[in-house]
């Protein structure tokens, strides 16, 4: 009986110790915003540097058939912070910005407009990478030629956009 | 936050220290509520924490982004990235702590290796040898007097072959009774299966290098150890011979070595009858119980 009871106060602790535990899993993220969490929602691209360290890059042209507003701004936090911005009306565009991306492949072409960027196409998905500062930015649309390399080249921080 | 703390290596490192100090503040606390605890239970408890964190950090299928942020009760991850001010975090602190430790362990575990082997040996008296060979066990013990200014007894070797070294200070230092003493408290590191459990414990110890609470937990194994081969030496006879071995130790010990005169002071009052400990330990299965409650809790934190 008394093993019990020793056994019982150790279950004490160990439920305060985790509780503690779990205090810090849920609170640190919402004390500081460089603390890693589960992918967030954000309701604008610009308020992405204060969770990845950097500015969103956004096209300053945008085709109507996009939508007016991307529909989905996600941040995440490993392996390194990401920015995941999505459009989506009658065509889509996917925007993916981060410090290390794999390197585009063997047959992708120079993408006129922007001296370094190139694209290639994946079936229906237009696709094309670009360096911008210390960020690589992954783009994939379903528009023409024409519009990517138009959008593309228009990619501004999202800063002096306004 | 640097790749490797994600990478298989870095997180299988990083959950072991994260896992120890959790057990390690359970445990304790836990010790400290127990009535009169004794020295067995210190023991088991120490080596406990040694052993359990090297196998709860390796259950497969944590490791995955999902696991983390899903399942996971705790990522310590979120802790590591806390900026601490400017360029600084929390990682780079649990980095520095790291390396500390690890330069501890060189100093403390493997220099003294180093710098017994490379002392110069003399032939042993021959009723030294006779004296070693009559224990029990001990009948093929190698015996070697050391050519060193401190006062040193210490065995090494494999069960089978001992090797027992006594410096050459410690011969000259210490009287026939405090000698023998002394060597029944080297012949008790072998006997009732302890070389095993401490060398089993040392390479645990050694693969949590860069862990600063194995670090700790391991000096406090060891003092417990040597209390309880005091204890062993000692038997139901005088304590006053060992206790005289260690009075010559401790006046030799350097004064700023203040843990280690610390330690030698304790053996002593304990020896003689000056502190006690307690002798209510929980019974085996409450201390498997609580074994069990770990290894089942501790891979929820990552």
């Amino acid at each position: 009986m008394a093993g019990l009871r020793r056994w019982a106060s150790f279950l004490l602790l160990a439920a305060g110790l985790f509780l503690g535990l779990r205090l810090l899993h849920v609170g640190l993220p919402l004390v500081s915003p460089q603390v890693p969490a589960a992918p967030r929602r954000l309701a604008d691209p610009a308020l992405a540097r204060r969770y990845t360290g950097f500015s969103a890059w956004l096209p300053f042209y945008r085709p109507a058939k996009l939508g007016a507003r991307p529909v989905e701004v996600v941040v995440t936090h490993r392996p390194d912070p990401a920015l995941h911005v999505v459009w989506r009306g009658e065509r889509f565009l996917v925007l993916d910005q981060r410090r290390r991306a794999p390197s585009p492949p063997a047959a992708a072409r120079p993408l006129a407009g922007r001296p370094g960027a190139v694209e290639w196409q994946e079936g229906a998905v237009r696709r094309a990478q670009l360096r911008a500062g210390d960020l690589v930015i992954d783009v994939a649309t379903d528009l023409e030629l024409a519009d990517l390399e138009r959008l593309v080249a228009s990619l501004t921080p999202v800063e002096r956009l306004r | 936050m640097p790749a490797c703390w994600t990478s298989p290596a870095g997180a299988y490192l990083w959950q072991v220290a994260l896992h120890s100090a959790v057990a390690g503040l359970l445990l304790y606390a836990w010790w400290r509520r127990l009535p009169r605890p004794g020295a067995a239970v210190g023991r088991r408890l120490l080596a406990l924490l040694l052993l359990l964190p090297l196998a709860t950090a390796l259950v497969p299928g944590r490791s995955s982004f999902e696991f983390r942020e899903e399942r996971a009760w705790f990522d310590g991850l979120r802790l590591l990235a806390l900026p601490l001010g400017g360029a600084l975090a929390v990682h780079h602190l649990a980095t520095g702590a790291a390396a500390l430790a690890l330069l501890a362990t060189v100093l403390q575990e493997v220099a003294p290796v180093v710098r017994r082997r490379s002392r110069r040996r003399l032939p042993a008296p021959q009723t030294l040898v006779l004296r070693a060979r009559a224990l029990p066990g001990w009948e093929r013990c190698a015996v070697e007097v050391s050519e060193e200014p401190a006062l040193r007894v210490v065995t090494t070797g494999w069960p089978g072959r001992p090797r027992l070294r006594v410096s050459h200070a410690a011969l000259a230092a210490l009287s026939a009774p405090s000698l023998a003493a002394v060597l029944r408290h080297e012949h008790a590191h072998w006997v009732r299966g302890r070389w095993w459990r401490d060398h089993l414990l040392f390479v645990a110890r050694l693969v949590q290098a860069h862990n600063p609470v194995a670090l700790w937990v391991f000096r406090e194994y060891l003092v417990e150890r040597e209390i309880g081969c005091d204890r062993e030496a000692v038997g139901e006879g005088d304590p006053a011979p060992l206790v005289a071995a260690l009075l010559v130790l401790y006046e030799s010990t350097d004064r700023r070595d203040v843990a280690a005169r610390a330690v030698l002071r304790r053996r002593i009052d304990l020896l003689l009858g000056r502190s006690r400990r307690g002798d209510e330990d929980p019974p085996p299965r409450t201390l498997l119980a609580v074994a069990l409650t770990l290894a089942l809790l501790l891979p929820w934190l990552v």
